[in-house]
């Protein structure tokens, strides 16, 4: 495996003064970019999680459990 | 991913942004995330059924039958995993940030490496355990082939798999994912195959009848030990929903398959190593492989399950590695520095494997003492708080005007509520020696060590909000213009 696959594994380039400041660079502006486009997203498109969804899982993953739990014992 | 399209950067640069989207701290956009419905359902599948489930199936076994046992496993896995998804699970898919970040918004900047050193702990506890089964079940083979080997082989085994884990682990994530897609497969087939057998074998009445291994007097506390291991097992799955998380595309694949696959499927594969651990009375299940299965089929099982626990233990040393890199100091380090610092703490594996392999439910029962107040604050922050939502911006700024830089990037109301979390768990069970106070037995520790810093937390935040939020509260919504970093902190 070379640096020719840098993907591969994390932080296998050579730590160095200069790259570090390009990384920091190019990691701030990056950040900036992000911040921008999730600020545009809609909501709705990483999917709704609605108040059924709440009492389904309130329900089903948490008061149920414990009221079989209790009726078990 | 859409960091390939950008005009004007340099191959470097590209690279760069790649590598801290695969490996790094990048919050990822919705088209970089792999997990539809179908995929989130499947990779929290192929967590779920690992080799932690024979060893927390064991666990149980000490306290309880197979009824019991496999009624505590099925609940509080579900009550733990509830607890431990939601708020990180919605915050993580909403913003595409990973767990250790996520946590600044409650915690501060330098408050959340708090949750930092908890992740190392837990995640390198279980890895030093899997390892001792690696090692035990190194000596079993040996044994089953006639040679008569001392315990000091455990050790040796232990050694030996750090070593193939630093070996793994630096090669990348491509060699795991190779050996992961064959093993994940593998041992469900397996899995199913030793209930097979041991139905066969031993019949459910006989199962069912068995009584566990080393019980306490009270059948009470027994059972609630039982749900207080699995509602701790659903718990210590908390750095592994933000990563899972953070790569779904919507909330819904962020929730339901995560409470699904780690804490239902896991609870019944959990409970084949219990069935198993009771019928041979055992609840080492490197122990258990060879009688249920036959020496051919047993050995191949014994075989398989070793290479299945490396494969385990390099992707936690994996997770340990990455999440070393918010760490200042260790941020520009090889790749291998870190995968060496990670192995470190199992070191002591190597040399005192028995003793820390039979301390391992209490290590399991310790992952709630270190769990159930963070995801109890965390929640009551995310949910009732900040109604679900969070400043992207600030999480990556280390200014001190940023708003979760707090005090000093310490936010001493969720830490003060975190401790006191620990000392409401400890005053209901000391998970050492299991020693309990009279309402454990109705209780647990897990849930009042969950509850109660999450309520004195909302009070304290309703009563004295910080500074910040006060202004987010009589501003306009989406007044503020584009966000800016101050000192980022990537």
């Amino acid at each position: 495996m070379t640096d020719e696959m840098p993907t591969d594994r994390p932080g296998t380039g050579k730590p160095s003064a200069s790259h570090e400041a390009l990384r920091s660079e190019t990691l701030n502006a990056e950040l900036e970019r992000r911040f921008e486009i999730f600020e545009h997203i809609d909501d709705d498109d990483f999917g709704r999680f609605t108040g059924t969804d709440w009492a389904i899982c309130t329900v089903a993953f948490f008061l149920l459990p414990i009221v079989i739990a209790w009726w078990a014992l | 991913m859409s960091e390939e399209n950008q005009p004007g950067l340099s191959a470097d640069q590209q690279a760069i942004i790649r590598e801290e989207t695969l490996y790094g701290r990048l919050p990822l956009l919705p088209e970089e995330r792999e997990y539809g419905t179908l995929g989130a359902n499947a990779t929290c599948f192929a967590y779920a059924v690992a080799t932690w489930c024979f060893l927390e199936g064991g666990y149980m076994a000490d306290y309880l039958g197979a009824v019991d046992g496999l009624i505590c496993l099925v609940t509080g896995s579900l009550i733990g995993l509830f607890l431990v998804t939601m708020a990180p699970a919605l915050a993580g898919q909403r913003y595409g940030v990973e767990a250790i970040d996520y946590t600044k918004t409650a915690f501060g900047q330098r408050g959340s490496r708090v949750l930092l050193v908890f992740y190392l702990i837990n995640q390198l506890g279980w890895t030093g355990l899997i390892l001792v089964m690696f090692g035990n079940g190194v000596r079993n083979i040996l044994i089953a082939f006639g040679l008569d080997v001392g315990t000091w082989v455990v050790g040796a085994g232990v050694l030996v798999g750090i070593w193939l884990c630093y070996f793994l682990v630096t090669r990348g994530v491509h060699w795991l994912n190779i050996s992961n897609a064959y093993l994940g497969p593998g041992l469900v087939i397996l899995v199913l195959i030793m209930f097979y057998l041991l139905l066969d074998g031993h019949g459910w009445e006989k199962i069912a009848a068995a009584e566990p291994l080393d019980p306490f007097e009270n059948r009470w506390m027994n059972y609630m030990i039982g749900m207080e291991l699995s509602i701790a097992g659903g718990l210590s799955w908390w750095g592994g929903i933000g990563f899972l998380a953070r790569n779904t595309r919507t909330r819904r694949s962020s929730v339901y398959p995560e409470i699904i696959q780690l804490g239902l499927v896991m609870a019944l594969v959990c409970s084949v190593a219990l069935f198993s651990s009771l019928v041979i009375r055992t609840s080492d299940p490197t122990e258990w492989m060879i009688p249920i299965g036959g020496f051919a089929m047993g050995l191949a099982a014994l075989v398989f399950v070793a290479i299945a626990n490396i494969s385990s233990s390099a992707i936690s040393i994996f997770a340990s590695g990455l999440a070393l890199r918010h760490l200042r100091v260790l941020r520009a380090r090889p790749w291998w520095h870190l995968v060496l610092w990670s192995l470190v703490p199992c070191l002591p594996f190597v040399f005192w494997p028995t003793e820390l392999y039979d301390m391992g439910s209490n290590f399991l029962t310790y992952n709630g003492t270190l769990f159930a107040p963070v995801v109890g604050i965390l929640f009551a922050d995310f949910v009732f708080l900040r109604r679900q939502k969070l400043n992207l911006a600030a999480i990556f700024d280390d200014d001190p005007s940023s708003e979760y830089y707090y005090s000093r990037g310490f936010h001493w109301p969720a830490l003060i509520c975190l401790a006191l979390g620990q000392v409401v768990y400890f005053a209901l069970l000391d998970p050492m020696t299991y020693e309990a106070h009279g309402a454990f037995l109705y209780l647990t520790a897990s849930l009042p060590a969950a509850v109660a810093p999450a309520i004195v937390y909302l009070l304290w935040m309703k009563l004295f909000p910080p500074h910040r939020v006060r202004l987010e509260e009589a501003a306009p919504a989406g007044g503020s213009g584009a966000p800016r970093l101050a000192q980022p902190n990537i």
